[in-house]
């Protein structure tokens, strides 16, 4: 092979460069994704401080035991109280201390009376609500804890005096953030227990409480789905663009491809159809808002839906296509009795899987991350796609949570899954599809 | 062999399939007709027609004004501050972003190993969505706490204001484009360089042109229609652009980033001007309508 090679001036110098340019263009285009992977499991200290990191740091679990023999007994909500305070007030102190969550064991008499928990996808979610300022008492945790259970914002297993015996008590950790912990207790006098131990480990699963994080926040926007609306949203829309390109555009450029005899009603319906390509989103988004008004349909997934029905691109990919169709075989179809609709059923379409896919895949990417006209058009969380509610979030509060920049990631990193899904999965067909059109030259 | 006896085959129905309406295509193509209809012609003669009236939503038209719309927005000095600051963006986004695809895809069409696999690579970037990434680059941008000014301080550049700086506001826009470039742009400028006859490589490699003249008198020549086609396509991307610059700086700072698209969307939804917002959103589709019609008649004259 290589002696019949002709080989180049320079040819050396040029493959080099070669991988060098490709290896350099995918360093540059893949670093900002990796910066979203990431901070996406990064808590935000790390990521805001003026020092970033780089490595995503395993958060802090501290398990804390209360003991309350010997103090007054109380009712359910008593105990609730002080496993609440036990958790927020030292949580909303140490915030910079990449706690992941915080466990409290209630005892007495050597009985587990309670075991609480709460994690950082809670924490950070109720934070703004539930312990905005540094003021530490019994009377705020009371006014806090219909909330908190509303919202789920903790979890509190009772178990009641005398039915679960106590385990041993964890020797307490001297790790740094411990030590921080019994400290904020020596200051703050609130609890009517003894902290007897507190103890240290790191939970790596809660490195993806910003993903949990996110569910939580649109759990009280978007209804009972929360976060998964968003995501049925963006793909109902997609989805039912997808099926009428690849159904009605399809069809039709079939029509206008091989069934209109006269080519001059056929070059007429081919400008007709390839001039609103020069037609801009942005020049007719008055009329557009204006028309669906009038059609009862803003603020409705069929709003964001049906002004992809022409898109005048999709047209032009599949006649240029259906174009190179070997009519011979449509005649021999047609010889035999099938009629038009099975004929292109059964013939054509088994043949253009390539065109198909890649309209397909060029209609998935822009109406999924379309956000111009969903933002315009919807108002209420429940119809937002995917890109609104990310713009949603960044507002600094929202519904009384500030939002951190590992949310934006982490809901960053869902928005691309699907895309990368499609992209991987079709790639082959979009290649083949790509030298059939007429774009290629 | 005798013509005239073929009567028979003129005595067929031919002329009088001629005239009826064969209602195959007619159907497979009405669901098409009525949507462009629908979506695109009436919108726009929609768009000319509301731009004529001092447009009342609740009482739709509202007063005729005529031509007063246009009028009274080419007299604001923020309109001329807006077109001026689109084009500067768009130019800024063709010194930065329009030719990586056509660098990638030659390059890559020189690597025969594992080519496949770069090309997936190359998917990648782009598939991020625009708000997706806007929201990324606005904290990586962020001059106290940024990557940015924390990896240029190591170098001992900066720091910089990046999209709170006048100066700078517009390039930041801008690059993040560069990095997520490449995307389909390149399977199409593959697939053209590689549809180039493969004889003509091998002529000029039998003539002794080295690789770099290769690439500017064999392979650019060649897929010069797909660059067209992809700059009419960018151009008006580029010119409307919205979504980047309304996640990342709103048009700010001091009106620095304020383009054509956000007045559009401003004047509509924020100052309920409906009329203007039609005015100008027609404006610009004339621009790029113009735009395109000139570079169509570039392309002929080379030729």
């Amino acid at each position: 092979m290589k002696s019949n090679r002709i080989s180049e001036r320079g040819e050396k110098g040029l493959r080099f460069t070669s991988y060098a340019v490709t290896i350099l263009f995918l360093l540059f285009g893949t670093l900002p994704l990796v910066w979203l992977c990431l901070t996406s499991i990064m808590d935000n200290e790390s990521i805001q401080s003026a020092t970033p990191k780089f490595i995503p740091d395993v958060p802090h679990t501290i398990t804390v035991t209360l003991d309350f023999t010997g103090a007054d007994s109380g009712d359910e909500t008593f105990y609730k109280k002080e496993a609440m305070e036990a958790i927020w007030f030292p949580w909303a102190s140490l915030i910079r201390n990449n706690i992941g969550e915080i466990i409290v064991n209630g005892t007495r008499d050597g009985q587990q009376l309670f075991r609480a928990k709460a994690t950082s996808a809670q924490f950070y979610v109720g934070q703004m609500s539930i312990v905005p300022t540094r003021v530490v008492n019994d009377q705020v945790m009371k006014l806090k804890l219909p909330t908190i259970a509303e919202r789920k914002l903790s979890d509190f297993e009772w178990y009641g005096p005398a039915s679960k015996p106590a385990k041993a008590t964890a020797p307490s950790s001297d790790h740094e953030v411990a030590k921080l912990y019994r400290d904020f207790f020596v200051s703050h006098d609130v609890l009517a227990g003894k902290i007897t131990s507190v103890g240290h480990s790191r939970n790596k699963l809660r490195l993806f409480d910003s993903f949990a994080s996110l569910q939580h926040i649109a759990l009280g926007k978007a209804g009972d789905l929360g976060f998964y609306r968003y995501f049925i949203n963006s793909g109902m829309v997609t989805f039912t663009v997808i099926i009428w390109q690849l159904v009605f555009a399809g069809i039709g450029s079939y029509a206008l491809s091989q069934l209109i005899r006269s080519s001059r009603l056929r070059f007429f319906l081919l400008m007709f159809f390839l001039a609103t390509i020069m037609i801009p989103g942005v020049s007719i988004l008055i009329p557009q808002y204006i028309l669906i008004k009038n059609l009862h349909l803003s603020d409705s997934l069929w709003a964001i839906i049906l002004p992809h029905f022409a898109w005048g691109f999709v047209i032009f990919l599949f006649k240029g296509f259906f174009d190179q169709l070997p009519k011979e075989l449509l005649q021999a179809a047609r010889i035999d009795g099938a009629g038009e609709l099975r004929t292109f059923l059964k013939i054509v379409v088994p043949m253009s899987i390539p065109v198909f896919t890649i309209v397909a895949v060029m209609t998935f990417v822009p109406v999924w991350n379309e956000f111009m006209w969903p933002y315009i058009v919807t108002k209420s969380p429940e119809h937002w796609t995917f890109p609104v509610a990310m713009n949603d979030m960044q507002q600094t509060t929202n519904r009384n949570t500030i939002v951190r920049p590992n949310l934006i990631s982490a809901s960053g990193v869902l928005s691309l899954i699907p895309l990368l899904i499609l992209f991987i999965s079709t790639q082959r067909f979009v290649e083949k599809g790509i030298n059939f059109t007429g774009i290629k030259g | 062999m005798k013509l005239e006896s073929s009567p028979p085959l003129k005595a067929l129905p031919a002329p009088r399939t001629r005239f009826r309406i064969r209602w195959t295509p007619v159907l497979f193509l009405l669901p098409s007709i009525i949507v462009f209809i629908v979506f695109k012609y009436y919108l726009i003669f929609s768009a000319v027609q509301i731009s004529l009236f001092n447009y009342d939503i609740v009482n739709p038209p509202g007063r005729f004004v005529g031509l007063e719309n246009y009028f009274v927005f080419l007299q604001t000095s923020t309109f001329w501050l807006a077109l001026k600051n689109t084009f500067i963006i768009f130019l800024l986004s063709v010194a930065l972003t329009f030719w990586v695809p056509i660098v990638q895809a030659i390059f890559l069409s020189e690597i025969r190993k594992a080519n496949g696999v770069y090309r997936v690579l190359y998917q990648i970037p782009s598939i991020l969505p625009v708000v997706a990434g806007a929201l990324l680059w606005k904290w990586m941008y962020n001059p106290d706490s940024g990557l940015f000014n924390y990896l240029l301080g190591k170098i001992g550049l900066g720091p910089y204001g990046w999209l709170n700086d006048i100066n700078m506001t517009k390039f930041a826009i801008v690059l993040p484009g560069f990095f997520a470039s490449g995307g389909i742009g390149v399977l199409l400028y593959y697939a053209a360089i590689k549809s180039i006859p493969a004889e003509l490589f091998e002529s000029a490699k039998i003539d002794g042109c080295g690789p770099w003249r290769r690439i500017r008198s064999l392979v650019l020549p060649n897929i010069r229609f797909v660059i067209l086609i992809q700059f009419i396509s960018f151009m008006s991307g580029a010119l409307l652009a919205f979504d980047n610059i309304f996640i990342l700086t709103k048009g700010g700072p001091a009106d620095a980033s304020l383009v054509v698209s956000l007045l559009i969307q401003r004047s509509a939804f924020e100052q309920s001007n409906f009329g203007m917002s039609a005015a100008l959103s027609f404006f610009m589709f004339l621009v790029i309508a113009l735009l395109t019609v000139i570079q169509f008649k570039l392309q002929k004259e080379e030729n």
